[in-house]
């Protein structure tokens, strides 16, 4: 569903990512951890088209990105770490424009369904988005998601700054997604949440894949531990 | 895609009050002006009414005299005024209003509104199509300067392009929005503006509308290439701001005096000065008046076999006033006809300078479509002339029919004045418009709208 064959990013002097292989299948979630710097947005841009590679290509459901800029973007549904609606407009209001532009015109009923289903309480449905907190404009960002009915889904960064039971009703709905079958390929600081979610994990540091396992491979805290060694060890690298 | 993305922009700026309060100071503006507008072109419609028949009531009192006397006491023709005045003056302000009629001599129109003007008024006229002119390039900027950096600030661009939107159509989609929220202004102040006048062309009034939702079309598709390309839209607004300076402001302004520069035109006192000695000394130089007269009575004498002018069947006084008289046409066509290809000329580099500035392709559209530009000045100017011409030519005729021992002892009455009308053009058709001007808008908003599309393209998503 999602691959990177090769995939590489050079900005000017600074090799962003380098030589990226990974593969995410459907029904599959798949995280890759790294500190800042490591590469991981530059991965989530290279699958969405805003950037170019400099080398290797990126696929979505067979379509290279990049020279199927808008139709690979169909098959792909994205929530950045923050997600920005329009502030004048209600969350109802937001999800419609956006699930209409993503392809899927949904109307009254849908929406409210749609919201729902993301656990945005009904007293906000229609209330501006600007009065929003985080986590309410992160769950319209996941209804967006949803009713794009894309079969990727690509998340960067998604639980950053929500607190548990927010990031816990999100897992959730991430989940239920991937049971319909959507490859997610999701992009975290967040160990807990990466051992929760992850059918597999790839570790990244200094834009390369350095590990990459099953979720069941290994215990929590070993997980930690050697997120931890790779990237000391890519940082000594880096240093020599 | 782009019919939901010009429903979002439509709602967005319904909700923006920012945008609601500026459109509707903008429209009571635009009220006012046409009200003024109304209100001025009746009161001058009605002030040419008395003065022409004040004007007519003195030629027929003006009692016995020699014919020629009367050419000499002249009338004055007073220049119709284009119901459309009241939306844009054109240059009826600058170029008078009323001809003096007299023999020997084609004058200038005098009586200019800008004379009687305040000072203030110097700063620019407060009609519809200034306003739309100056104020609505800027109504442009407001509604799209932000359009696509104000995205890309807020974040919203990321989720946009995401869900597959084509940078292209959200250009497309926010131009056609922009238009649509300024189309309103135009159209309300151009069907006020044909109400009130009375005006029955519609075509004009749709033609009108065409060119101004070109030119506000051309600042909203060039200040969405600029959003494109910011960074930020703070930055977007100074090159909107610059671009609606250059446009607007500088570039007409220095088109003139380029057209000036490269096609000079003569002062009034040389053109005349030259005027007088073409007369006296002949076109060529070399035909003083004095060899003309000599030759036209060796001819007439020639003609009715006879020794002196006393003998001859005619009034030769008539005869070579009326001589006399074409000579002095044909120096008028000579040199009017120069003057007026140096004003084409001119025009001709205004217009060509208008792939800088679409208000200078709008402005001589706009004035040409009201019946208040240079062309409609000249046809009442030519009418007028043509009208001397035949007074004039009638007044000899009836000299030259009365020969008598002195050339000017003979004497016409009330009969011979009321035979000779005034001049009323209310009723003429007003000239065709020159729509090159039209033609050069929808050529500057294809390229504008296409440097937006190729400013979509390369659109990069983060600040």
């Amino acid at each position: 569903m999602l691959r990177a064959e090769a995939l590489t990013k050079r900005y000017e002097e600074v090799e962003a990512l380098t030589g990226l292989e990974l593969e995410v299948r459907p029904g599959e979630v798949y995280c890759l951890l790294g500190p800042n710097g490591a590469g991981k947005s530059t991965t989530m841009n290279l699958f969405l088209g805003f950037a170019a590679p400099t080398a290797g290509r990126a696929w979505v459901c067979g379509l290279d990105v990049q020279h199927h800029l808008i139709e690979s973007k169909r098959h792909l549904a994205y929530i950045p770490e923050q997600v920005h609606l329009y502030p004048h407009l209600s969350g109802a209001e937001n999800l419609e424009y956006f699930a209409g532009l993503g392809g899927s015109a949904v109307s009254g009923p849908e929406i409210a369904a749609l919201l729902e289903r993301v656990g945005l309480p009904a007293a906000a449905h229609h209330r501006r988005s600007g009065e929003y907190s985080k986590g309410m404009r992160q769950k319209v960002g996941l209804a967006i998601a949803v009713a794009k009915r894309a079969r990727a889904l690509l998340l960067d960064e998604p639980t950053s700054g929500l607190d548990p039971r927010a990031s816990f009703e999100f897992s959730r709905l991430v989940r239920s997604m991937c049971d319909e079958g959507v490859a997610v390929l999701m992009a975290t600081h967040d160990l807990f949440r990466a051992r929760d979610l992850a059918s597999r994990i790839g570790i990244m540091s200094a834009g390369r894949l350095v590990w990459e396992g099953g979720s069941g491979d290994l215990a929590g805290e070993d997980l930690e531990r050697v997120y931890l060694e790779h990237v000391r060890r890519a940082a000594e690298e880096a240093a020599a | 895609m782009i019919g939901r993305i010009v429903r979002h922009e439509l709602r967005s700026a319904r909700r923006d009050g920012r945008i609601r309060t500026v459109l509707l100071l903008t429209l009571a503006l635009l009220a006012v002006a046409v009200i003024a507008g109304a209100t001025n072109v009746r009161a001058l419609q009605a002030q040419r009414e008395e003065a022409a028949a004040l004007e007519r009531a003195n030629w027929l009192a003006q009692g016995p005299k020699n014919p020629h006397a009367a050419a000499h006491f002249g009338q004055y023709a007073f220049k119709p005024i284009s119901g459309l005045a009241l939306f844009d003056r054109g240059v009826d302000r600058y170029l008078g209003s009323a001809v003096w009629l007299e023999a020997h001599r084609r004058n200038t129109l005098v009586h200019r509104p800008a004379d009687d003007a305040p000072a203030v008024q110097r700063f620019g006229d407060l009609s519809a199509a200034n306003i739309l002119q100056w104020i609505g390039p800027l109504l442009a900027l407001l509604l799209t300067f932000a359009a696509i950096a104000g995205e890309r600030e807020r974040g919203t661009l990321r989720l946009l392009v995401s869900q597959g939107v084509r940078p292209q159509a959200l250009v497309l989609g926010k131009l056609a929005a922009a238009m649509l929220v300024l189309a309103p202004l135009v159209l309300a102040a151009l069907l006020a503006a044909a109400t009130l006048a009375g005006a029955t062309e519609l075509p004009r009034v749709g033609l009108l509308a065409l060119g101004y939702g070109l030119y506000l079309g051309c600042f909203a598709a060039l200040n969405l290439a600029i959003s494109a390309r910011a960074r930020s839209s703070s930055a977007a607004l100074v090159g909107s701001l610059a671009l609606w300076v250059v446009a607007v402001v500088a570039v007409p302004r220095i088109a003139a005096d380029i057209a000036a520069w490269a096609h000079p035109t003569p002062s009034e006192h040389d053109f005349f000065a030259q005027v007088a000695r073409d007369i006296k000394l002949g076109i060529n130089g070399h035909d003083p008046r004095d060899s003309r007269t000599e030759a036209l009575k060796a001819e007439l004498l020639a003609r009715y076999d006879v020794k002196t002018v006393e003998e001859l069947p005619v009034n030769f006084a008539g005869v070579a006033l009326q001589a006399g008289e074409e000579y002095g046409d044909r120096v008028y066509d000579r040199r009017y006809g120069e003057l007026h290809a140096i004003h084409r000329r001119q025009a001709e580099v205004r217009l060509a300078l208008a792939l800088l500035s679409p208000r200078l392709a709008l402005q001589p559209l706009s004035a040409a479509l009201c019946g208040t530009d240079l062309a409609a000045h000249r046809e009442f100017a030519a009418a007028a002339e043509e009208h001397r011409r035949a007074l004039v030519r009638r007044l000899n005729e009836d000299v030259a029919q009365h020969p008598g021992a002195s050339p000017f002892e003979y004497l016409a009455g009330p009969e011979l004045w009321r035979e000779l009308g005034e001049l009323r053009q209310d009723d003429a058709d007003p000239p065709p418009a020159d729509l090159r001007g039209l033609a050069i808008l929808g050529a500057l908003f294809l390229l504008a709208t296409s440097l937006a599309l190729a400013s979509a393209r390369r659109l990069h998503v983060d600040p």
